[in-house]
């Protein structure tokens, strides 16, 4: 969390030696908003080492909020369980929508989650459970097995447009940027794991090529997985 | 200052116990060094030790705490609980699930280490305390340890995972005193914890708190006989502690324990030490008395040796070879010392060439004899002609014949009888006296034995003795004065020519005077006070009828002895040799006598004595012309008489002397002619003038015709060979007749004159050629 922190200092010391160029920039952007209605804005997501970031979670937290044009969805999306994993681990939602936790294991699983957005439990249970989970608040669910406690999965509760990075870290949005602010999340990172970092673009830079931002987030080390450790603890 | 010596035997135990102190010494001092060296390696290997067993202990428990923590943590209703952010829930659940693991400790933090909730319920914490726990949760499943409410912790934080993770829990195991003491009991020493006011946190040991600080573990001192040595061995040992809350531990060996074994083991050296050394002592006393014992005999032995005692000695067989082999040395050297005594002793008390005893020792042994009182007869014997035989046949002759003499004098020893060899050829017998047996006879005896002839060699050879006797006490009860008296009566004995001669009383007194009667003499000649003058006798020329000749005749005359007889004084003088001063005195009075009557006109010639000794004298001649230059008298007034005997001697100086004075023009005349042993055919060829024929003829001449026989035929005789002849001793008138037919050439007598003074002869001269004109 305080990498982050560091990262952004780093930044904005950086532009505080172009604080001129910053006003230009600033006087730019907003050319370039009266155009901004009809591109989509580009954000590049990085790890501190310049890695492009995938599945990070980019949502737009706009200033009018009856512009969201949600689009409702009936069918609940599915978050397996295989080989003690959750498949995906990570999946989008929206306000409203359900996730059914099928268990493909031939073992059973005892899901949950004390995540603020959803707090629930499906005590130990084989197959498909007969109701799918809904998700009527917004937020950042960390679901879990109770019993095996590798497993860890993540739902992001989207209120209005998010989206996920893909392999390039890349993702875009319609958006203002001049005037809305997004909040940017990760699995991985290194924050509070529901916290979502809301951020003002208008501090962020642009690309060289002027069409796209870079946002920096410190994220963790995936697990390992399948290791001794993790299945009986510290070695002795 | 004079340094006492050492005794050998105070150095033998001064060695022996020294070694055996040193010895101790050196062993205590090693055996404390090694031992002080092994206890501190001990020490060290058992600090090792505990701060191995100690870390271990804390691993132990920090794997206790994480299996028990992570338990906790896994637990779903904890989390559930967590979850709920409700802190009297979390308090509770702490509590609960605190007392689960058995932790003293349970807190509940946030991801940012902001204190949710604690198992204690008063419990807070301060910024450096939750500064502290922000680097336990930077390391995770690490233990800690921590001062927390005054407690001192092993503390772990670990997170809470649901799945991820949403807060930390603290788990913490206090370290009190009851740890300190399980840890004591696992690693053997004292453990201490002090804070970074080294202040006590907790111990095992069992002190005032106020007092246990880590300067107490450091410098507390035990008091000892050799100043004082530190209670404990400490090691600080560094701990897993967050920076902000150092602690300090302190492993802490008690070393009373150890001093206690050591002081028991340098207690029982010093006790072995000392019983050696009194053992040391005693035996090397004993040794030491041992050998010390013979050198103190032989101390005794060297004491008695130089007294003279040379007592054999025998080593004892307790001795050691050695101590024996110089005993025996001693031993032989005292019997050799004895021996070489023996020798010089009698060296020292005999005539080495005779070995009978000599002068010194025999007048001891005459004294020794003598004292029990018994008469005894002493005989100084002396060998006549000895120097001559020795002359003849040579020194080794001559020293066979003393040991010839002395075997003979023991031959015919008797009983009692001691005899002595003195200088040369003198011997001395003691011989004893039977009572009333009668002295001469048994000298008499006693000479005739020695007289026998002795063999020496192939020589037989006939001695003759002159023997000198005194008798014991008769002569004298001091047995010294017997000694000289018997030397005495041999010195009369040679000079009277006698076999035998006895000491006569007076003799020695006499001889004192003729001492005195010689310092007189030389007095009298260097003062030359007119004690001394001449005499002058008148000799007549019976052929012409007149006075032309004197005899010089000196007379003394001494102040207190008053007139001492010529004969007397000349024959001192001949004997203490100042004859010839004497002699020179004689020659210049008479010349000067003969220079003033010359001067008044009378020219006469004066006869002067002269003594062998004179004539054998080499100055003599020159005195003689010395004084006839100075009074100028020429030598044809001058005869020189020497007495037949003297002429004798036979001295080939003294005649070539005499045939120079005769060529001088001095006349020779040959005094006291007819009782001596000369020869005619010796006589005729000296020097010879004139015969002076020996009163004893001439006295009675008139009466004795025997006399006149000889006075005829010396007269004739006398003139055939040359010679004048002059009679002495004429008493009468008819002798005068005989001597006048005989064809005599000078008289002289007391017919004629008695000597007298020069002016008394000048008188009586006068009134004699008034008478016979």
């Amino acid at each position: 969390m305080t990498i982050l922190k560091v990262n952004s200092t780093l930044i904005n010391n950086k532009w505080s030696r172009f604080f001129k160029f910053k006003i230009a920039l600033i006087l730019t952007s907003l050319c370039f908003s009266q155009l901004a209605q009809a591109a989509p804005v580009q954000i590049y997501v990085n790890d501190i080492n310049d890695q492009p970031l995938q599945n990070a979670v980019i949502e737009v937290i706009r200033q009018n909020a009856s512009l969201d044009a949600l689009p409702v969805s009936s069918a609940p999306v599915v978050m397996d369980q295989v080989n003690k994993r959750f498949l995906p681990d990570l999946i989008l939602i929206h306000q409203g929508q359900s996730v059914v936790f099928p268990n493909s294991d031939n073992i059973r699983h005892h899901v949950y989650s004390f995540s603020k957005a959803k707090t629930f439990e499906l005590k130990l249970y084989a197959g498909t459970p007969k109701k799918p989970i809904e998700f009527e608040n917004n937020g950042v669910v960390i679901v879990g097995c109770n019993i095996h406690d590798s497993m860890v999965g993540s739902i992001y509760v989207a209120k209005s447009s998010a989206m996920m990075t893909d392999e390039k870290g890349k993702v875009s949005l319609d958006f203002d940027p001049m005037n809305d602010k997004i909040s940017i999340w990760h699995p991985l990172q290194k924050n509070s794991p529901e916290e979502r970092k809301i951020i003002d673009l208008k501090d962020y830079p642009l690309s060289a090529n002027k069409e796209s931002y870079i946002i920096s987030i410190d994220i963790n080390e995936p697990a390992p997985r399948d290791t001794f450790e993790d299945t009986f603890g510290d070695t002795y | 200052m004079l340094k006492q010596k050492t005794s050998l035997r105070q150095g033998i135990v001064l060695l022996c116990a020294g070694l055996v102190l040193v010895t101790s010494v050196v062993i205590q001092g090693w055996s404390w060094w090694s031992s002080s060296q092994f206890n501190k390696r001990q020490l060290a290997a058992s600090i090792d030790n505990a701060q191995n067993v100690f870390e271990q202990y804390t691993k132990e428990k920090e794997k206790l705490l994480t299996t028990a923590a992570r338990v906790l943590t896994a637990d779903f209703g904890f989390k559930q609980a967590v979850t709920t952010r409700d802190e009297e829930t979390i308090a509770s659940v702490l509590l609960n699930h605190g007392q689960r693991i058995d932790a003293d400790l349970m807190l509940l933090t946030d991801l940012q280490g902001q204190l949710i909730s604690s198992s204690i319920s008063t419990f807070s914490l301060d910024a450096r305390q939750s500064a502290s726990l922000n680097i336990l949760l930077n390391e995770p499943s690490k233990t800690h340890f921590m001062i927390l409410q005054n407690t001192l912790y092993q503390v772990l934080a670990l997170s809470v995972n649901a799945p991820r993770p949403i807060a930390y829990t603290i788990v913490g195991y206090e370290i009190d005193s009851e740890v300190a003491d399980e840890l004591k009991l696992l690693t053997g020493l004292d453990i201490s914890f002090f804070n970074d006011m080294d202040k006590l946190i907790t111990s095992s040991i069992k002190v005032t708190d106020d007092i246990l600080t880590p300067h107490y573990l450091t410098s507390k001192a035990l008091p000892w006989i050799f100043g004082s040595r530190p209670a404990f061995d400490n090691r600080q040992v560094v701990i897993d502690t967050t920076k902000k809350h150092p602690i300090k531990l302190f492993l802490t060996a008690d070393l009373s324990s150890t001093y206690e074994e050591y002081d028991s083991l340098l207690l029982s050296i010093t006790v072995i030490a000392s019983l050696i050394m009194l053992a040391a002592i005693l035996l090397s006393g004993l040794f030491a008395k041992n050998l010390t014992k013979p050198l103190y005999q032989l101390v005794d032995l060297s004491k008695a040796f130089s007294k003279g005692q040379y007592a054999n000695i025998v080593s004892d067989k307790k001795m050691s070879q050695e101590i024996s082999t110089l005993f025996d040395a001693f031993s032989e050297m005292g019997k050799a010392i004895d021996t070489r005594e023996s020798q010089i002793l009698y060296q020292s008390q005999h005539d080495t060439l005779t070995g009978l005893y000599n002068r010194h020792t025999f007048r001891q042994v005459i004294t020794d004899t003598l004292i029990n009182g018994h008469q005894h007869l002493l005989i100084a014997i002396n060998v006549r002609g000895f120097s001559n035989l020795n002359e003849i046949l040579g020194i080794e002759i001559g020293d066979r014949c003393l040991k010839a003499l002395a075997q003979r004098l023991l031959d015919i020893n008797k009983d009692g009888w001691q005899h002595a060899r003195l200088d040369g050829d003198v011997f001395l017998s003691l011989i004893p006296l039977e009572e009333n047996a009668h002295a001469d006879r048994c000298v008499q005896d006693f000479m005739a034995s020695l007289a026998k002839p002795l063999h020496v060699d192939s020589l037989e050879l006939n001695l003759k003795f002159w023997a000198g006797a005194s008798i014991y006490p008769k002569d004298s009860d001091d047995p010294k004065a017997v000694f000289r008296r018997a030397m005495i009566a041999l010195d009369y004995a040679e000079t009277e020519n006698k076999p035998i001669r006895y000491y006569h009383a007076g003799e020695e007194e006499a001889r004192h005077q003729h001492l005195s009667i010689i310092e007189a003499l030389r007095s009298a000649l260097s003062l030359d006070d007119g004690q001394l003058y001449m005499n002058y006798q008148p000799k007549l020329n019976l052929k012409t009828g007149k006075i032309d000749k004197v005899e010089a005749l000196i007379r003394w005359k001494h102040p207190e002895l008053g007139f001492i007889s010529p004969e007397i004084f000349i024959s001192y003088a001949e004997q203490t040799g100042i004859i010839f001063d004497l002699t020179a005195w004689v020659i210049d009075t008479v010349l000067k006598q003969l220079s003033d009557w010359q001067q008044d006109g009378l020219f006469i010639d004066a006869a002067i004595n002269i003594s062998a000794q004179d004539i054998s004298h080499p100055d003599f001649h020159m005195n003689l012309k010395k004084a006839s230059i100075k009074h100028q008298i020429s030598p044809e007034y001058i005869t020189l008489e020497v007495t037949e005997r003297d002429l004798m001697q036979d001295e080939v100086q003294a005649i070539a002397l005499l045939i120079e004075l005769k060529e001088k023009g001095y006349t020779i005349s040959v005094d006291d002619y007819g009782i001596g042993q000369s020869s005619l055919a010796k006589l005729k060829q000296l020097p010879v003038d004139e015969l002076k024929i020996d009163k004893s003829f001439i006295m009675e001449l008139n009466i004795s015709e025997s006399d006149q026989i000889i006075v005829g035929s010396t007269i004739s005789l006398g003139h055939r060979l040359g010679l004048s002849v002059v009679a002495e001793g004429l008493e009468n008138n008819d002798s005068l007749d005989i001597l006048k037919n005989m064809g005599c050439d000078h008289i002289q007598g007391y017919f004629l004159s008695r000597p007298m003074t020069s002016e008394a002869f000048i008188e009586w001269l006068g009134s004699y050629y008034q008478k016979n004109v």
